[in-house]
């Protein structure tokens, strides 16, 4: 009996396991953590080794209301990156290159290209970038440099209370790109059934879920010359704050 | 009766909410004649004088001891910015004497706190 439950537990676990989100389905964000704004690396509710990663972070840039750099910095703060600047920021954004990773026929993951995994089913290179807005933004959000994928409110006002519906756009190397995923709350439903999709304009409409953080997550698949991979994947987070009413 | 037991026992709900609503992270009102801001938890009065300049801290309306932290100032007036740091002067206060506000400037105060977290406070002088 104790056997048969044991192999039971065994198996579950195992499941759970293979059933986790593959690495690419993993995003970058900013969220307020104990009073910090601090750099989240995850999926869901699923806030991984954020710190781990730092070496992956490429750029992290800070800005004023009127869009001005403020000198940036992420700092490891025990278990989580924090931002640091020497300013007030009004948004900060990071990039992160995830690097190359193969997938093999058993399903698993191996972090090097196809031309070190020569049987992968799947040979990818993943890029993530967020942009965060600490306060609502009064000019449009500009293009960031470095930022290949990116998710920007199609309005300068952004809708203040949760269930409204948001225009968004998603830029493509500068472009307004059409096909692209913009998942509404990576955060809450990070499966979610029919995310939207950008039209030829690069638009798309979501609903705000939350009066509280918001976190968008755009996702497209670029073509590349690469030969090491078959393409490259790109998550762009777009979030902010909706505010809850007075204490 | 059962009604006046009722009657009571709202009145004593609201009694308890209202408070809790008001103080949820303190008054708002300056102890110091300065201007205020709450960031996250914590109330910054700057005051500004022929002396300098201070910076009073406090949370839910209890002084912090501003021994605890390292400060500065960073003033933008005219396009131009000038920083000074801001010293624990006993109690609940930190100052920078002999900085001057300029009228209609940004005045930012940078807290750091002994883990290294840094919060900030803007204030807008007239």
């Amino acid at each position: 009996m104790k056997f048969t439950r044991l192999m039971s537990a065994t198996l579950i676990a195992g499941v759970a396991v293979a059933a986790a989100a593959p690495l690419s389905a993993h995003g970058i964000w900013f969220a307020q953590r104990a009073r910090q704004l601090a750099l989240i690396y995850g999926v869901g509710a699923d806030d991984l080794d954020a710190v781990k990663r730092l070496p992956l972070v490429k750029t992290v840039t800070g800005y004023d209301s009127d869009w001005a750099p403020v000198n940036t910095s992420l700092r490891a703060a025990g278990a989580i990156p924090v931002v640091d600047s020497d300013e007030p920021v009004a948004a900060v954004a990071a990039i992160m290159d995830y690097g190359y990773w193969s997938k093999t026929p058993d399903g698993e993951w191996h972090n090097k290209g196809r031309d070190e995994v020569p049987n992968a089913t799947l040979a990818e290179h993943n890029f993530k970038y967020a942009v965060h807005l600490t306060q609502m933004p009064t000019k449009p959000v500009p293009l960031l440099e470095g930022h290949t994928l990116q998710l920007v409110p199609a309005d300068i006002a952004i809708p203040q209370k949760m269930g409204e519906p948001m225009k968004v756009r998603v830029y493509y190397k500068g472009k307004p790109v059409a096909g692209a995923t913009v998942m509404q709350d990576y955060v809450n439903d990070p499966d979610e059934a029919a995310p939207a999709k950008t039209g030829p304009d690069g638009t798309a409409t979501i609903k705000l879920r939350n009066q509280g953080i918001n976190v968008l997550m755009a996702i497209y698949v670029g073509q590349t010359t690469d030969k090491k991979v078959d393409h490259e994947e790109y998550r762009a987070s777009l979030s902010f704050v909706l505010p809850h009413l007075p204490e | 009766m059962k009604i006046d037991l009722f009657r009571s026992a709202i009145a004593a709900l609201a009694l308890i909410a209202v408070p809790a609503a008001v103080h949820a992270h303190g008054s708002m009102k300056p102890q110091h004649g300065g201007m205020v801001q709450m960031t996250g938890e914590t109330m910054f009065e700057l005051v500004t004088g022929p002396k300098g300049i201070d910076v009073y801290l406090s949370e839910e309306d209890e002084p912090i001891p501003a021994a605890g932290y390292t400060a500065k100032l960073t003033q933008t007036a005219a396009g131009k910015k000038t920083e000074a740091a801001l010293k624990a002067a006993g109690g609940n206060k930190l100052s920078a004497p002999g900085f001057k506000a300029a009228k209609g400037a940004k005045i930012v105060v940078a807290l750091i706190d002994k883990s290294g977290a840094k919060s900030f406070a803007t204030f807008q002088t007239k």
